[in-house]
């Protein structure tokens, strides 16, 4: 008879039976349950599809009231100056702000009660890119750190990317410097390019050889007597990036400008637009987990000039970096593009697409037209690799300020990131003072892969 | 990684299996009467070549107390040869019971059959050991049902108390246990007690809901955690019906763990050890636990220890075996000796206390220590250690000419004394004390310029810490204005006033450390880890599963910070008070005020209503402290070596010994004799034989990673290269024909460079750099960030890596640090070819500027050559320096 062994040593989910234990009974009945029953009695687990991530990071927190949370029947010091208006979704609406992406919501999951406590822009930024909330004694790995050491680079491309860099939080923590992202600059101003993946142009092949050459030949030397690990693991790092250096078709996906024009411009010539385009290239070309994180979006003043008016959004946001134009209409065009552009070149179900912000804002707007930090309440979107779209989970009050209805944890969201490309969030990992870890301690968002 | 936390348990699940496996409970009333004879039988027919040359038999423990029906001793008897070394010899001896009637020997574990005293003696090879008395009570005693023995494991077992269920901080669907099972009074408070007793039913025990849920025969999120009828399921029902016991009296007695023997040496890869662990309880008697406890090896590697607390040495080190026990910890230090004989250990040269304490180690360990490096190699290495920066050509070539006999402590006391050992120090304590943006760019700068003056007057290390962690007041020197503020805050209605009330608080920079973290919490943490190398962080939560610090220590040390407050707005200046009365921290799972109380419980006073961080500070900073000087010395140790004596060096406990703790002693000593003067400590350890020994490893010591026979090549930290790289090609900072670069810092933090000198030349003067991270640092900021200088967010030293990577691979290749600096007219490079008589003098210049030495002939023809297959001269020398900057050996300190 077979029996269900409890083998102590190997890892299990929480409900007991890891998969390979349940697969091992087939379809005996299993204390009164059969196969079929008691698989549906765990948590949705529709096989992953997500080959990798684009995340759309709005530093600074964008506000959920002016654009994916919209409550036009509210009081007009709650309401603000936006219209709402109805999306390719019935029943669901937007920001007039955001037209473009109004038409794609079929493919959105959109999250409105995303919730937490913390509303500094450090520390929140820690919380949700790495899905812990922050202590003084660790730093963890964030989500594309976690997702290089997993699934690695593919054809001669590092596994994560950050555009122009990976956020604040966006580090590789306590796992280590070689899965930190690499840095791709603002594809979007005019002296774009990728630092240092090309020799300087006076070093030819040859020259590059010849220093190569005299160089390992030195390693050798220097190497050879000592037993040291870390002197020769160098080396690794050398060959991945001569590998780069080397390779013209993975080179080729930074060449934004390789794009027809029409498409630049549908993506919008924005850090946002041009950002997304970037990340889509990169994503067919092997990436793994592409960040692009634009500022801007701490309004605390003059908010909805700075959202959706003409003449720039003028100052510095947390991010660190000028906003450029209004940043409603920068996100709306280069979020709906990508969306578009993936669907069409039959990418958005290998890739998943996640745009969220460290926080929400207030929902009432403070005297000086702009709205202060807000955690309790905000949205997420998730789209492609293997989300189900069209559908709004949660609710939020009709202010805005706390949620309603199905709350949803920052700890759901790293699992749901997790699970969507396939990695088993509650792998362990162990932390310099020996402390096992799990990836996530969230349960992925059922709602999303139903 | 780990052994599952429940392994300790699994001996004991054993139990509920009758006849699996033998047990300790003995047969109360034997049937077939011990043949053992007072007499010793012939000895077993194999006694190993080894224990021929026994000298000397020792049985542990010395004395055994076996106290109930259950209760067992093992044995171990260890010969001591000829040659001073000792073997496991248990397995080879022949026990004898002086009443057979009493007691027997089986497989090396002393059973009990009735009560009274025996006396037991080991022999082998007609040496025989002291004999060891053993008295037996209780024996006869019917054996009671165990919450211990009996139920935690198949909690452990069957997962109910991982992180991901009842194990987690917050329970799970209102029943919490704790994790892994290290508290077992609260676990038998939450199945037996709370909520009013309804998961366990004492009159009909099948049908308790804890049997029911795990069964599955009511709903349960978990699903199904064993059958009914399972080992698992008759071990709950027995313990129910016996009326669900707590937590026996013996149990709740146990105050401390011990493991025979004590640091044992083992003689050689595959030899084994039998590890002995004995539970001390409160009224001082000891018993022997060993098939209760979890063992675990903190390097497997080198010694491997199995359930039974059998050790098996694998290849020759150190390493420490951990036992756990009803929330207790032991450890002892295992070292392997390696398999060649030294029959004659040769003469190595002592300086100072640190060598005869590193060499003595050493001299056991049957490890020879490298030579001594050569001038070259010392004088690269004691300028990145000291100041941060390779040494310039000139001052390589002096130092290797001079031919005085002291010269190696001339520049050692040279370097001490220079403003880069002052810059290196301030960025590491910068560093270590979190300085960053979220201090606004007023409290930055003030801080960094506090800390820059404790450094630069090596003001005694214990002085400026009490000043620290009681400090309160304005976190910036000067007067806040409304200008400092950023432009969004400038024309914030009540700014003024609110400004007005910062600037009337008296200025005190040091007052920052309570800005960067706030909460009385952090503050502990911090602290902790900062000042005394301990991470207290893990008993916030949960008691801390490897050491003995449980969460009332936690929040004893926090209750010294409760009333800390932090008045200010983010992005404003700050003002630290402490207001003992206004605040109180709470024990979170009696909820209940904590009063202070020290890590070592020591007896300290409070003045009512005073500050009582005051108290905190003078025991914490404290010569009578062992912690607080050990932490020390042993970060100022690792800067230099690499790693620890303790190794990381910010995490000192029971269970991650020091590889040397007589050298760790030693230097503490050393220290609070010279009254905390830290540079007295960089001095020592700097003219130590061992600091300056090759990396070059001997065939006998090649595998040495933790005792210093030889200098462990470090990586350069991120400023290191950077103004290594500088220094190598002339090109600085603010040098002619350099970019004049300051600092590229978002608005906010532009006021940072009040603190910076006037033309900075190297990143080390920097207060602070921003990263790639979001903050805008330039490229300065990429290349350092990409090199793994430290964000300053953790007060761990692990935030500042080592590690590589890709990136930093292309920044040294194609990125313009290197090939601008290399490339630039005014450069070392293209000086040297348009000035240099004839090649040879080009590649010896450039060789010792990047390198710190001369070329080899080889090398010196090999560069030649490189040189001349360039299209031009400045074109061969830029692809030679090049070479050179992306060589190891430029890149480590070695």
């Amino acid at each position: 008879m077979k029996t269900l062994t409890l083998d102590p040593t190997r890892r299990r989910n929480c409900e007991g039976v890891s998969r390979r234990d349940a697969l091992k009974l087939g379809a005996l009945p299993f204390f009164g349950l059969t196969l079929p029953e008691y698989l549906a009695a765990l948590p949705a687990h529709a096989a992953p599809k997500a080959e990798s991530v684009i995340l759309l990071w709005c530093a600074g927190g964008p506000s959920h009231i002016d654009s994916f949370d919209p409550k036009p029947d509210a009081e007009s010091g709650i309401r603000g100056e936006f219209k709402a208006i109805d999306t390719n979704v019935s029943g669901v609406q937007l920001s007039e702000h955001l037209p473009n992406t109004a038409k794609v919501m079929d493919k959105v999951a959109l999250i409105r009660s995303l919730t937490s406590e913390i509303a500094a822009h450090e520390q929140a930024s820690q919380y949700l890119l790495t899905g812990y909330r922050p202590l003084p004694t660790l730093e963890y790995p964030s989500y594309g750190s976690v997702v290089a050491r997993e699934m690695g680079g593919r054809n001669s491309l590092p596994p994560y990317f950050g555009i122009p860099d990976a956020g604040r939080a966006g580090q590789s923590g306590f796992i280590g410097a070689a899965y930190n992202a690499f840095v791709v600059p603002d594809p979007s101003q005019p002296n774009y390019r990728v630092e240092d993946i090309n020799p300087p142009t006076r070093v030819d092949n040859d020259r590059m050889n010849r220093r190569r050459v005299f160089t390992s030949r030195m390693n050798d030397r220097f190497a050879q007597p000592l037993p040291d690990d870390r002197v020769r693991s160098v080396d690794q790092f050398y060959a991945k990036a001569f590998d780069l250096i080397n390779s013209t078709p993975a080179k080729k996906a930074f060449e934004v400008s390789e794009e027809p024009d029409d498409v630049r411009e549908r993506y919008g010539k924005t850090t946002m637009g041009q950002g997304a385009l970037l990340a889509r290239r990169i994503v067919e070309a092997g990436g793994r987990f592409v960040t692009i994180n634009k500022g801007g979006w701490d309004t605390h003043d003059n908010i909805f000039q700075r959202l959706a008016g003409s003449g720039g959004a003028g100052r510095m946001g947390a991010g660190g970096r000028n906003g450029g134009g209004p940043l409603l209409t920068e996100l709306d065009q280069a979020y709906a593009a990508l969306l578009t552009d993936l669907s069409q070149r039959g990418l958005l179900d290998k890739t998943l697409v996640v745009l969220m912000g460290e926080f929400g804002r207030t929902p009432r707007v403070n005297p000086r037209g702009g709205r202060d930090h807000w955690a309790r309440c905000r949205f997420a979107c998730f789209a492609g690799g293997g989300v189900k779209g069209g559908q709004v989970i949660g609710r939020s009050e009709k202010d805005g300020g706390v949620p309603a209805e199905r709350p949803v944890s920052v700890e759901e969201v790293s699992a749901s990131i997790y699970h969507a490309l396939g990695i088993d969030h509650s792998k362990q990992y162990v932390t310099p003072t020996g402390r096992p870890i799990h990836l996530a301690t969230g349960q992925p968002i059922k709602e999303l892969f139903g | 990684m780990l052994n599952p936390p429940y392994r300790w348990m699994l001996p004991a699940l054993a139990l509920l299996a009758p006849g699996v496996e033998a047990t300790a409970a003995p047969p109360r009333k034997p049937t077939v009467r011990p043949r053992t004879s007072p007499v010793a039988k012939p000895a077993p027919a194999s006694i190993p070549a080894a224990l021929k040359s026994i000298r000397e038999l020792s049985l542990a423990p010395a004395s055994a107390l076996l106290e109930g029906p259950t209760a067992t001793q093992r044995l171990v008897a260890m010969a001591i040869l000829a040659n001073d070394s000792t073997v496991d010899a248990t397995d080879n001896v022949t026990f004898t019971v002086s009443n057979p009637k009493l007691a027997r020997v089986v497989k090396g574990v002393l059973q009990p059959l009735a009560d009274g005293s025996v006396r037991v003696v080991a022999r082998v090879n007609g040496v025989a050991s002291d004999p060891m008395d053993v008295t037996i009570r209780n024996s006869q005693a019917p054996v009671a049902a165990d919450f211990v023995r009996d139920v935690e494991p198949v909690l452990a077992k069957a997962g109910c108390n991982m992180t991901a269920c009842h194990g987690s901080p917050a329970g799970k669907g209102g029943f919490k246990l704790s994790l892994f099972g290290y508290e077992p009074e609260l676990d038998h408070a939450a199945i037996a007690r709370n909520d009013d007793g309804k998961r366990v039913n004492l009159k009909n025990p099948t049908e308790s809901l804890l049997l029911k849920k795990s069964t599955m025969a009511v709903p349960h999120a978990g699903g199904p955690r064993f059958k009914v009828n399972s080992p698992e399921y008759r071990a709950l029902v027995g313990w129910i019906k016996a009326g669900a016991p707590g937590l026996s009296e013996f149990e709740a007695r146990v105050q401390k763990l011990e493991v025979i023997p004590d640091q044992p040496w083992m003689s050689a890869p595959k030899a084994r050890q039998r590890l002995i662990v004995t539970a001390i309880l409160t009224d001082g008697t000891a018993h022997d636990v060993t098939d209760k406890v979890l063992f675990s090896s903190n390097d497997d590697a080198i010694a491997a220890v199995d359930g039974d607390g059998m050790v098996t040495a694998n290849r020759a080190g150190e390493t420490a075996i951990m036992v756990r026990y009803l929330g207790q910890v032991g450890v002892t230090r295992i070292a392997v000796l390696p398999s060649w004989k030294l029959d004659r250990y040769p003469v190595v040269e002592s300086r100072n206390f640190i060598d005869e304490h590193v060499q003595a180690k050493l001299k056991k360990l049957r490890v020879v220590p490298s030579d001594v490096c050569t001038d070259s190699e010392f004088i690269r290495r004691a300028y990145l250690d000291v100041c941060g920066i390779i040494p310039p050509s000139d001052e390589v070539r002096k130092f290797v000419a001079d031919r005085a006999p002291n010269k190696r402590e001339k520049l050692v006391d040279e370097l001490l004394a220079r403003p880069e050992f002052v810059d290196l120090w301030t960025t590491r304590w910068n560093d270590t004390l979190r300085n960053n943006p979220r201090l606004t760019r007023l409290g930055l700068s003030s801080y960094y310029t506090w800390i820059r003056k404790q450094v630069e007057s090596n003001r005694p290390y214990d002085e400026w810490v009490r000043e620290l962690i009681t400090a309160s007041g304005r976190n910036t020197e000067r007067e806040v204005s409304v200008s400092d503020l950023p432009p969004n805050l400038q024309s914030r209605r009540g700014v003024e006033v609110l400004l007005r009330g910062i600037n009337q608080t008296a200025p005190n920079p040091a007052a920052n450390y309570f800005v960067i973290s706030r909460d009385p919490l952090d503050v502990t943490a911090a602290t902790s880890q900062i000042f005394l190398g301990t991470r207290l962080e893990c008993a916030r939560c949960h008691n801390h599963p490897f050491e003995r610090w449980t969460q009332d220590d936690f929040y004893g040390m926090a209750a010294f910070f409760a009333g800390i407050q932090v008045r200010g707005q983010n992005q404003i200046p700050q003002v630290v008070a402490m207001n003992p009365r206004s605040g109180s921290v709470r024990h979170p799972k009696t909820n209940e005020v904590v009063e202070p109380q020290t890590l070592d419980r020591a007896d300290i006073k409070l003045e009512t209503g005073g500050d009582k961080r005051v108290a905190l500070a003078n025991w914490l900073a404290s010569r009578d402290n062992p912690l607080f000087s050990k932490a020390i010395v042993n970060r100022i140790w690792g800067h230099y070596f690499g790693r620890g004596i303790v190794e990381p060096v910010d995490d000192m406990r029971v269970t991650n010994p020091a590889a040397n703790p007589e050298l760790l002693d030693a230097l503490a000593k050393d220290l609070t004799t010279h009254n905390f003067d830290l540079k007295s400590t960089h001095r020592a350890i700097l003219l130590s034989r061992t600091y300056q020994q090759s990396s070059k490893p001997n065939s006998y010591n090649r595998e040495d990673t933790s005792n210093f026979a030889r200098f462990y090549p470090k990586r350069m930290m991120a400023e290191q290269l950077f103004d290594s790289i500088s220094q190598a090609t002339g090109i600085f900072l603010s040098a002619p024909g350099g970019r004049n670069r300051r600092p590229a810092l978002p608005g906010p933090l532009r006021g940072i460079l009040d603190a910076m000198p006037a033309n900075p030349q190297r990143v080390m003067q920097f207060p602070f750099v921003g990263g790639n991270n979001g903050r805008g640092g330039g490229d300065l900021g990429v290349f350092l960030d990409t090199f793994g200088k430290p964000r300053r967010e953790a007060v761990c030293e692990c935030e500042r890596s080592a590690d590589g990577n890709i990136n930093q691979a292309l920044t040294l290749i194609n990125g313009n640090e290197v090939n601008q600096k290399i490339s630039a007219p005014f450069g070392k490079v293209q000086m040297l070819i348009r000035r240099a008589r004839n090649s040879q003098e080009v590649i010896e210049e450039m060789y010792l500027s990047a390198l710190s030495r001369l070329p080899t002939p080889d090398e010196l023809r090999e560069a030649d050559g490189l040189i001349r297959a360039a299209k031009t001269p400045g074109e061969g020398a830029e692809d030679l320096m090049w070479s050179l900057l992306n060589s190891r050996e430029f890149l480590f300190n070695h």
